[in-house]
Order: C-alpha cells, then structure tokens, then sequence
C-alpha cells in the first residue's frame, strides 16, 4: 500500500470506528429499554428500571468488550492457521 | 487482524483492493455489532443484581462467539456453494463477485 492509500484506508477505518460506537450507543439504549421498562404510569423511569438500566448498561459494555476479545482470538488463530497453510 | 494478509492479488478490473479492504472493515464491523447484540441477549438473563458478569455469563459469552463465528463460515460455504452453481448454470457470464464471501477460505 501506497502512504495515500494507507491515509484514505486509516481513514475508513476511523469512521467506520465513529459509526460503530454511535450505533452501539442506540443499540445500547434500544436494547436495555426494551429489558428494563415495566410500566408507564408516571414519566420517569422509577428506582427499579433505573437499577435495571444502570445494570443493564454496565454488562452490556463488559459483555461487548469480552466480545471483541474472543472475537481478535479467533481472527488472530484463524490468521495463524492460514500461514501456516500457505507455508505447506 | 487478518483482513490484511488474506486478500488476493486482484486481476486488474474489478473493484480495487483498497475498495475490498474497506468492505472487509465494514463486514466486520457489521458481523462484531450482530454478534455482540445477540450474545447479549442470549446470555444476559437477569438485569437486577451485580453489574459484573457472572460466571455463567462469561462462559455463555465464550461459546456464544465461537459457535456465531462457526455458523458464519459453515453459512459461508453453503453461499460460496451456491453462487458458484449459479455461476455454473449461467455459463460462467458475469460469474460471482469479486472477493466472493469475506471471511471464508477458498476449497
């Protein structure tokens, strides 16, 4: 890769980074509010949805992060797997 | 990450390398957000409680990624499968897509 290429792919990858956080942040709000709202007698989330969104939002965050994780392991062996398929 | 050591040399037409690297980037990021929702919600039961995940959670979590990761090359296989037939069938004119299924080792 060119220095010009690699500046326009860093780039696409950078926006591609700001696109996924933003989407995760809906995603995020879609998901535990579906979880976490019980009933809609008053405006406000009460202290148990609360709770339950604080929780909610929490783990998601952990679970997403032990994601990527496990995700870079089994990219990382899959790479591994392949160079040593090229090498034979 | 692999995406950078198992793209091809191209033939000169056709969409560029480059234009191939970002649909990569794109299929993954995809993939990742899918994997990440559904792991969520099928491994996170109850929200009251501790905000760690348990250990249970942890393991679920674990298999969750390497079983969605096999489904993807198992579902890979069976489209690279059938886009070849279809190819086949229509005399090999236009033929698959460059690039074919990201993700998917060549047989």
């Amino acid at each position: 890769m060119t220095p010009v290429q690699q500046q326009d792919f860093l780039q696409h990858l950078e926006s591609q980074q700001r696109k996924d956080s933003l989407a995760m942040y809906n995603n995020l709000v879609f998901r535990c509010f579906d979880e976490c709202s019980k009933s809609f007698r008053s405006k406000r989330l009460d202290d148990g949805e609360t709770k339950c969104i604080n929780v909610c939002a929490e783990k998601f965050i952990k679970l997403t992060s032990r994601v990527a994780l496990r995700f870079q392991d089994i990219q990382q062996q899959k790479a591994k797997d392949e160079a040593a398929g090229v090498q034979r | 990450m692999s995406w950078f050591g198992n793209s091809e040399p191209e033939p000169p037409s056709g969409p560029s390398p480059m234009d191939l690297a970002k649909q990569e980037v794109d299929m993954y990021s995809d993939l990742f957000t899918k994997m990440s929702g559904l792991c969520f919600k099928k491994c996170v039961v109850k929200m009251h409680g501790e905000s760690d995940l348990n250990v249970g959670e942890m393991s679920c979590v674990d298999r969750c990624v390497s079983k969605y990761m096999e489904a993807q090359e198992k579902v890979g296989v069976i489209l690279k499968r059938a886009e070849e037939s279809l190819a086949a069938q229509q005399g090999g004119v236009g033929g698959p897509a460059a690039g074919g299924v990201p993700g998917v080792p060549g047989r």
